[in-house]
């Protein structure tokens, strides 16, 4: 049995009253160790720059910061950065914010969180509420770092055209790129990052690895309008041109935890398809870049 | 001490059962001075922040959905008058409700079924559009997300449901990619 002693709980004390100090301290000192030198390119002060309404649908409402009115928006409307900017039903607002052109879409609440030119780069954060998206990003012409954040998760765009994105509380985020280009989503649970390349789109939603085989390789989720008769039954399996899962891949592959495809045996004679690069997006429009088997 | 644990195990599965019969009625209570929405901007804005959706929300949005945009104002009932004339109602719930009542997956699907006109599959033919058919048809559809048919709908939920119903009816997939033209004015003054 530990019998306290005197010493030891004077020692236990002053620890305790240490580590209190040193939490509510490091405020204070913060700023100090984060002031860049004199003569450091950090030191710009970043040049404030403005988005412009080039075109509004339907009834979109917008306040310059958090407390002021709400009044109605029309086309040459300038909003500043920490302006909110809201939509009705069927209403659409086009914001031309120097390095991207950005739809807000029916039913969306949107912030300028961040939009100013520093160091030549023009850096712009849209916080989205709730609602939908899009951008046009100009990457060749201008340095930008545009970004698109909902609360689960970040959306970050390399230089594209029709990058969307769409976020209620009830679904989750969905994050996805229409025309050419990249774009980088990074969830905010998990830290993990993913890309979308065109045609691609992902969300995140969070899913018990069982749940996310199933989604993936129970026949289920391909559109047929993208593949031919040949590609449908590849893999031996129906409405789907997914690689088999591992349980599947005969000996040394991964055990099969699902215990759904036991009926599905691949067929030895056919090549296995090549897997996809990213695990978590999916196709949207049914091109998936595989090429167009042989046999 | 025999009968205590049945007794135990009884009176929790009765609160149980009570809490799911009355789901958080108490948090729907508007507060003294809200002002109501002027317009539907506002109306789905303030809306996305709320808990929990309640009737006259609900009744709102669905004339908003249903009507493609006109609006009634926060008028409970002007809107279930104009819901009657549409044959949305009555539905066995917001025909009789009191404008605080807090909405569920159940009573929301059934209502959106019998907005889009839905009719589902076989068993929602053959017995109407009871609420567990009906969530189990708007989530096939992505129209809503799966749960169980007494869960309160939150303010956001609601947005969400009437979005994607909206595309759903303009376009056959909630899913709709925008497409953009242009470029943006720094692209244009870059160029020499």
């Amino acid at each position: 049995m530990i019998r306290f002693r005197p010493w030891m709980v004077t020692v236990l004390v002053l620890l305790f009253a240490s580590g209190v100090r040193a939490a509510a301290e490091p405020a204070a000192e913060a700023p100090a160790a984060a002031e860049p030198a004199a003569g450091e390119p950090g030191d710009a002060q970043p040049d404030a720059l403005t988005a412009l309404v080039k075109e509004v649908t339907g009834t979109v409402e917008a306040r310059p910061a958090v407390g002021q009115e709400w009044v109605p928006v029309k086309a040459g409307t300038e909003m500043v950065e920490g302006a909110d900017l809201r939509t009705g039903f069927r209403a659409r607002c086009v914001l031309d914010m120097v390095d991207s052109l950005v739809q807000v879409q029916p039913l969306t609440v949107v912030r300028i969180g961040e939009l100013a030119r520093r160091d030549g780069q023009v850096r712009t954060r849209l916080i989205l509420k709730h609602g939908h998206t899009a951008a046009i990003v100009e990457k060749e012409r201008i340095e930008s770092d545009f970004r698109i954040v909902t609360p689960s998760a970040t959306l970050s765009v390399r230089g594209t055209k029709d990058a969307w994105v769409g976020f209620f509380p009830d679904t989750g985020g969905s994050y996805g790129l229409g025309g050419p280009g990249l774009v980088g989503v990074r969830d905010h649970l998990l830290g993990k990052q993913t890309q979308c390349r065109p045609g691609q789109k992902t969300n995140d939603r969070i899913q018990p690895p069982g749940r996310l085989l199933q989604g993936k390789f129970l026949p289920v989720n391909l559109p047929g309008a993208g593949l031919g008769p040949k590609e449908m039954f590849a893999a031996g399996r129906w409405n789907t041109s997914n690689p088999l899962p591992g349980g599947l891949q005969g000996p040394g592959g991964p055990p099969n935890l699902l215990g759904k495809n036991e009926g599905q045996q691949k067929d030895p004679r056919l090549p296995i398809l090549p897997s996809r690069s990213n695990d978590i997006c999916q196709e949207g429009n049914g091109k998936n870049g595989m090429e167009s088997p042989s046999w | 001490m025999r009968t205590g644990l049945p007794t135990l195990a009884l009176l929790f599965l009765a609160s149980m059962s009570a809490g799911a019969a009355e789901p958080q009625a108490g948090a729907a209570e508007p507060q003294a001075g809200e002002a109501i929405p002027e317009t539907d901007a506002q109306f789905f804005a303030e809306l996305g922040y709320k808990p929990v959706a309640t009737a006259s929300d609900t009744a709102r949005a669905l004339v908003i959905l249903v009507s493609e945009g006109e609006e009634l104002g926060g008028d409970y009932d002007a809107c279930r008058r104009w819901l009657r004339q549409r044959g949305i109602l009555p539905d066995g719930w917001l025909s009789e409700a009191g404008p605080d009542e807090v909405a569920t997956k159940g009573r929301l699907a059934r209502l959106l079924c019998k907005a889009l006109g839905i009719e589902g599959g076989l068993w929602m033919r053959l017995l109407g559009p009871r609420p567990r058919f009906a969530l189990q048809e708007c989530a096939y559809l992505d129209l809503m997300t799966r749960g169980a048919v007494y869960r309160h709908v939150q303010g956001g939920e609601l947005v969400g449901v009437i979005d994607r119903a909206d595309r759903f009816r303009t376009t056959g997939t909630p899913d709709e990619v925008p497409q953009l033209e242009g470029d943006p004015s720094g692209a244009r003054e870059a160029v020499p």
